[in-house]
């Protein structure tokens, strides 16, 4: 039991007892992306290998530390030394690594980066090498490496270190010293922080977050409700999942916090139904938080009683839309209704509700520890803080990244991505999901910034960025987007039923020839009423891919043209 | 046939007799009704006194009740009440309630109550089986009745319904706890058969229409039994781009090809750096290890 600031430093040496033990310490990825690619398979050929061959090894599953690229990923600490990164450890590759470990040497072949020590943005400099620097190490540093170099890691600061599954390992690395301090702060006051760091939704709209959670607090009633919408339903995104997967405490942390400010007493975690690891992590570690007293009755002796409780959603894209979320929650379909009333005055079971996504809430805790001050620095004017993208498509190192916002796009694509693999020059980005449209790739100089990808008529969206090559059909592209909006639609409203469904079938008759070029007039005719006329947000973006496409790459439509 | 003569009420009251008589035994019942009305009426023609004394006083029950409440008489002593309240086990409380499906809706609630009395005679207060029901049906149910209850019995699927009782009591039966409830049945079952839907409902008190509603809209929720190997294809992007071969329709025209084997089109797996990727039994795999697996549950 966790009730007061000793027992969480007790913890934190148990959890650091754990990280830096006096065996070497081999983390093996096991998110859902390392686990495509065989990580259950080298985890068990090391558990096996480790067992047969006596090795003094602490194997452990954790989460994934953005290197999708090169999953299969192991760790490996031996104390004292510099703890190595490797990659592509398929289960081929165990034996080899084993003999390694066992006589205390690097495999350098297999070896993607060192890690000396490490600038945790919540507990400071964490040291690998405590032995000292080793000149002429085989292996690179990781702050040298294209990948990590650009990157910052505030959300991800865990990611793919500790074991997700332990609260111990989370509280060492800092974890839930936000809410103890949090905690003896008065809630306005926190609210307060939050306006003042500038923190805006991360879901995609960018709403500021302090001024929805004052909205949510002044509201009239004793009962209120949070949500983490964790129903990213968007094609191309995974990070909420991985992250999920690899700090799923950090979420716990971050609501107990906004429950306290906001006054509120129950959180419903809103988590997609294809997510099954991220779901048994999530309510792992909302029962663990439970167990230890940072959950139920009389939080850390300060008298604020919450619970949590995980809900598993029915797999709807539209389910991600705030109103459509909680009609899900309570238990009806997922149709979105008119706003106003705002969720923050009238939202789940008709009482206050302040909704905001995964990525959001873990930024409260960092807020609260270091402040806003320390957290307005970070990212460009108007945007603040670092965006988590997942890289995905044509490009050489896909993953989960962090970056501060205001980064080039370019800087993402060429430096962290490594570029477009086999020779192919870049065409689009697709900067957040389908509703953000496609960019044609002279905006690649735009940065993460949601004001500036508004201004050119895209969005941030939550951050799924999709890179395509020059070997990539607009058309059929825009075409594959508008299937999915059919798909998804959940038939409240005719222009996104009726509509979308029928820019589908000119766009068919396009692909297969037999249209003229008025085609393209009446896709702009039809983008009119269907963007004005939806009561929601996957209605009013349901043509986006059809207009960015048809605005930036007009030479795809013209080849089919008549 | 017997030869009748009827008075303008009476062929009116008898054409309402009939209309209460489930259509698929219309045609038997009516020369033995007709018959019944012979003897009674004699060479006088049939007035609604003389049906109304014969659906008293010739008919079994529970046929007279529910008759007799058809065509507008005061039915005999308590008749549609509660029955006696039963103890079931296993499938007997679904069994009992598909039987009652057969019977038509406003002759419901007096069948239940009759049979749920005839069931509580052999139980002899103890608890319902599968058997008791089964017995019930083969004893009075008439034909063509009895085939088809018999029939459904069979394709009732195999899950034991008292999972879902076990189900509810966790969860509880509040509107917010439906999908819950339905996560776990599907679970447990593997997929969301309406009996299940119907126990959800009975235990529930939600309308089985709502719940229905709900399963039709998520895509997490299965009408139909998956196969012995169940196969997700992620269509997201990244999927979408990377898939510039055609695995994802050579993957579905193969499985198209394969009983046993199920696809269903997913939204977003999340995975997609290692795009193409599909999902085979609950197990996210990619390239090369996907095509082998799917290689592997097709052939077999």
């Amino acid at each position: 039991m966790i009730t007061c600031a000793d027992d969480l430093l007790k913890a934190k040496k148990q959890g650091n007892k754990r990280l830096f033990g006096s065996r070497v310490r081999v983390n093996v990825g096991t998110s859902t992306c390392c686990l495509a690619k065989g990580a259950e398979l080298t985890y068990n050929a090391l558990a096996y290998g480790i067992k047969s061959g006596n090795i003094n090894a602490e194997l452990v599953k954790v989460g994934c530390n953005g290197m999708c690229w090169a999953e299969p990923v192991v760790e490996v600490h031996q104390p004292g030394k510099p703890k190595i990164i490797y990659g592509k450890i398929t289960e081929k590759e165990v034996p080899r690594l084993l003999e390694a470990i066992a006589k205390n040497e690097v495999l350098a072949d297999m070896a993607v980066a060192r890690v000396d020590s490490e600038d945790h943005i919540l507990v400071g400099s964490i040291d690998y090498a405590t032995d000292g620097a080793s000149p002429g190490h085989p292996v690179a540093k990781i702050e040298a490496t294209d990948f990590a170099k650009t990157q910052h890691k505030v959300i991800l600061r865990n990611a793919g270190s500790i074991d997700p599954e332990n609260i111990d390992e989370y509280i060492a690395r800092g974890g839930y010293f936000a809410l103890a301090k949090a905690l003896g702060m008065k809630p306005e006051k926190i609210v307060q922080e939050v306006t003042e760091s500038g923190l805006r939704g991360r879901g995609g709209a960018g709403f500021p977050a302090g001024v929805k959670w004052r909205m949510c607090r002044e509201a009239a009633g004793d009962v209120k409700y949070l949500i983490c919408n964790v129903s990213e339903g968007e094609p191309g995104i995974g990070m909420h999942r991985s992250f999920l997967e690899s700090d799923p405490h950090a979420v716990v942390e971050g609501l107990i916090i906004g429950g306290f400010a906001i006054g509120a007493r129950t959180a419903y975690i809103y988590v997609r139904d294809n997510y099954r690891v991220a779901l048994q992590r999530i309510t792992k570690a909302v029962s663990d938080a439970r167990e230890a007293g940072l959950l139920g009755a009389d939080i850390l002796k300060s008298g604020f009683c919450m619970d949590i409780i995980v809900k598993e959603g029915g797999g709807r894209y539209v389910c991600g839309e705030e109103t459509a979320l909680i009609a899900c929650i309570e238990g009806n379909i997922g149709e979105p209704r008119q706003r106003p009333p705002f969720p923050t005055n009238c939202g789940l079971f008709g009482k206050p509700t302040c909704i905001n996504n995964v990525e959001t809430w873990a930024n409260i805790p960092v807020i609260i520890e270091k402040g806003a001050a320390w957290y307005g620095a970070i990212g460009s004017a108007k945007s603040k803080g670092t965006k988590v993208l997942s890289l995905a498509g044509n490009i050489s190192r896909p993953g989960m990244i962090e970056v501060d916002m205001g980064t080039k796009i370019s800087k993402i694509i060429d430096v962290i991505g490594g570029g477009i693999p086999g020779g192919k020059k870049l065409k689009g980005i697709q900067p957040g999901g389908p509703s953000g449209g496609v960019l044609p790739a002279s905006m690649a100089k735009l940065t993460i910034d949601y004001d500036e990808l508004a201004a050119a008529g895209s969005m941030l969206g939550s951050g799924g960025m999709v890179i395509m090559d020059d070997s990539n059909d607009m058309v059929k592209l825009a075409r594959y987007f508008t299937d999915f909006f059919v798909n998804e639609s959940c038939g409240k409203c005719v222009p996104c039923r009726e509509g979308v469904c029928r820019v589908r079938d000119m766009l068919d008759e396009l692909i297969a020839g037999r249209s003229d070029k008025s085609v393209l007039k009446h896709f702009t005719a039809m983008a009119a009423p269907i963007t004005k006329a939806c009561a929601c947000a996957l209605g009013k973006t349901a043509m986006v891919p059809v207009t960015s496409t048809m605005k930036h790459f007009r030479g795809d439509y013209d080849s089919y043209l008549q | 046939m017997a030869e009748v003569t009827w008075s303008p009420e009476g062929e009116k009251l008898f054409g309402k007799l009939l209309a209460a008589v489930p259509e698929a035994m219309r045609e038997t019942i009516k020369p033995k009704l007709i018959q019944m009305l012979a003897q009674r009426a004699g060479s006088v023609a049939i007035d609604e006194a003389i049906i109304k004394t014969m659906v008293q006083e010739d008919l079994p029950e529970p046929q007279k009740s529910a008759l007799m409440q058809a065509i507008g008489m005061q039915a005999p002593s308590q008749p549609a009440q509660e029955g006696p309240s039963l103890e079931w086990t296993g499938k007997s409380e679904i069994m009992f309630e598909l039987m009652l499906g057969e019977v038509p809706e406003g002759m419901r609630a007096i069948f239940r109550g009759k049979l749920s009395a005839v069931i509580a005679q052999k139980t002899q207060s103890g608890a319902v089986t599968e058997d008791h029901v089964n017995a019930v049906v083969n004893e009075i149910v008439p034909e063509p009745f009895k085939s088809s209850i018999l029939k459904k019995f069979k394709t009732l699927g195999d899950f034991d319904p008292a999972i879902i009782g076990e189900i509810v009591k966790r969860f509880g039966t509040s509107r917010d706890k439906l999908m819950f409830i339905m996560h776990a049945a599907q679970d447990e079952i593997g997929y969301l058969p309406r009996e299940a839907m119907l126990a959800i409902s009975d235990k529930t008190g939600i309308p089985v229409s709502a719940i229905y509603s709900v399963a039709s809209f998520y895509k997490a929720f299965r009408l139909e039994r998956t196969g012995a190997h169940h196969v997700k294809l992620c269509c997201g992007t990244a999927c979408h781009i990377h898939d510039t071969a055609g695995v994802g329709r050579e993957i579905e025209t193969k499985i198209a090809a394969s009983p046993g084997v199920s696809i269903e089109k997913t939204l977003c797996l999340g995975c997609c750096d290692c795009a193409p990727v599909v999902e085979i039994d609950g197990k996210v795999y990619k390239g090369a290890e996907a095509q082998a697996k799917i290689e592997s549950i097709t052939l077999a």
